[in-house]
């Protein structure tokens, strides 16, 4: 099945044994006990966010099929961007398909997945395709104690540019953490954009920030 | 034959490259030195030898009576080569010893690249005036050619940007981080051992080095109006060993990258992300810029940005340029 969540993958490396940090949750135990719940309240947030993503159904070829495709999705409030359906691009197995872009808040998108398949028809593919400008920055400084929810809010967009991707290495609680950051965005003007409120939020919490060369600026 | 007579100022690291550059060719004399104490002067040529060796043994090269302010103003010579280090902040000694040998008509070629940053269109009027050239070569990328090249090379073209590596002493430092997981301290701490570094590295890890040449390139040969208070600054003190290993994962390198955008009026120099197959990516104390022309496309110049024989090949050049375009 396709990965039914375009938002971010998060994750958080540690470097091979640093310093052996001893802390009241024994050597196991995980030393930024505040880190979890920061991801938390970034993936929450986002969740209430409109996320536009794109679909692909596969509907059978008889009468009535496009209703029980549009239904579910006028039902769940998303509101459609656009619809493309041509009744002579069959897959396979014979299949009308109808590529859908819609836009609605991600935590109701699996409701919606279930409604379709509930309907008879199928997904094919799911995915965020309309972001299609990468570019992808490191940052350095204390990432995670300026407030590493406020950093990936404000550079989410809705609809137009998000934070796909975040590494963290945090070497020490008082040295400063290194950061990769992949931003998505729909063009280069809402990249641009994007890459200015980075380099907003960067000058305000003292953060380095290294972004590529080759490819704007 | 015509023999061109040189004062050498500045008996340094580059002075004596240039020394040794010159003592190989019949088509230079070396009638005046001096250093930052003394100076020396011999219508018949002097031996650098002997007067280093002087140096070496007593501090001076010469008579403190001569300094090089009283050797530029009242010796006779061709060309004066400058090659004293570089005073970003006002030029100086070496700002007003061109000034004395412009003024009296001689040619002047430097290296320093303090004089040039600061004051480049004043020299270049005073050069005119008194029919001379002033060239200065070396001051940006030290053996590569790329004031000549952007000059002369790609004459005609519409400079849209430059960018490249234009301070050795921090891509070595990024080199050795990247390749040997050597932290920013450890790899400074090697780059002074050696000699990549000076004791105080500051003006090259912040930047300022870099800068400055951006500053030359942008006023001599993209006809811009800029100071080193235009350029904006950050440095390589903070980099990480982890952004350097996040860098590598996803084909990228880190390098202090200078960068100029002409219509912009855009310059900046700042530790970037770029892609390994870039051909800006090189490894130790190299220098590389890149070039993006109008009609030419982009070109890269590549090759040693310092070093003593280096930087003399730079001045060579320039002495050439000169004893070909002027008969005195």
């Amino acid at each position: 099945m396709p990965e039914a969540s375009p938002s971010a993958d998060i994750c958080v490396k540690k470097p091979p044994a640093p310093l052996c940090i001893e802390n009241d949750m024994g050597s196991y135990g995980n030393p930024y006990p505040f880190l979890k719940e920061e991801l938390l309240r970034i993936r929450g947030i986002r969740l209430q966010k409109n996320v536009r993503t794109s679909l692909r159904l596969e509907l059978k070829d008889k009468p009535g099929q496009l209703l029980a495709a549009i239904e579910p999705i006028s039902k769940s409030g998303a509101n459609i961007i656009t619809i493309s359906h041509q009744r002579d691009t069959k897959s396979v197995n014979g299949a009308l398909i109808v590529d859908i872009v819609i836009s609605l808040p991600e935590k109701r998108l699996v409701e919606l997945m279930d409604a379709l398949r509930a309907n008879g028809v199928a997904i094919v593919r799911i995915g965020t395709e309309h972001l299609t400008c990468t570019k992808t920055f490191i940052l350095i400084g204390h990432i995670l104690h300026t407030d590493l929810t406020d950093t990936v809010n404000r550079i989410d967009k809705e609809n137009v540019a998000e934070v796909t991707e975040l590494d963290l290495v945090m070497p020490g609680m008082a040295e400063p953490s290194t950061a990769k950051l992949t931003i998505k965005a729909m063009s280069e003007l809402e990249m641009n954009q994007a890459v200015t409120t980075l380099k907003d939020i960067a000058a305000e919490k003292h953060l380095l920030i290294i972004n590529q060369i080759g490819g704007g600026l | 034959m015509k023999t061109w007579n040189i004062a050498l100022i500045g008996l340094g690291s580059v002075g004596r490259g240039v020394a040794e550059v010159l003592g190989a060719d019949a088509r230079f004399r070396i009638v005046a030195a001096a250093d930052s104490k003394s100076g020396a002067f011999d219508p018949a040529g002097l031996d650098i030898e002997e007067i280093l060796a002087k140096k070496k043994k007593t501090g001076r090269c010469g008579d403190p009576a001569w300094p090089a302010s009283r050797i530029a103003a009242e010796s006779e010579y061709d060309i004066l080569v400058e090659v004293t280090p570089t005073n970003a902040d006002t030029g100086e000694p070496a700002l007003s010893i061109i000034k004395t040998a412009l003024t009296r008509g001689k040619h002047v070629v430097t290296s320093n690249k303090g004089p040039v940053s600061l004051a480049s269109a004043e020299l270049l009027e005073l050069a005119e005036k008194n029919n001379a050239a002033f060239l200065f070569e070396g001051t940006v990328a030290g053996a590569v050619p790329i004031l000549r090249g952007i000059k002369y090379g790609l004459a005609g073209n519409k400079i849209k940007a430059l960018y490249g590596v234009l301070n050795g002493t921090c891509n070595y430092i990024l080199t050795r981080m990247e390749e040997e997981g050597l932290t920013y301290v450890q790899a400074l701490a090697e780059a002074r051992d050696l000699g990549y570094a000076e004791a105080d590295p500051t003006y090259d890890i912040n930047g300022t080095d870099a800068a400055i040449k951006l500053v030359i390139l942008a006023n001599t040969m993209l006809g811009m109006n800029v100071t080193l208070a235009d350029v904006k600054r950050t440095g390589i003190s903070d980099l990480t060993v982890d952004a350097l290993l996040m860098a590598e994962e996803t084909g990228h390198s880190i390098r202090l990258i200078a960068s100029l955008y002409p219509e912009k009026n855009l310059l900046e120099v700042s530790p970037r992300l770029i892609s390994k197959t870039n051909p800006l990516v090189v490894t130790g104390t190299l220098n590389a810029v890149t070039v993006e022309t109008e009609y030419a496309g982009a070109i890269t110049f590549i090759g040693r940005g310092a070093g003593s024989v280096e930087t003399a090949s730079a001045i060579l050049a320039d002495l050439l340029f000169i004893t070909d375009k002027y008969d005195r």
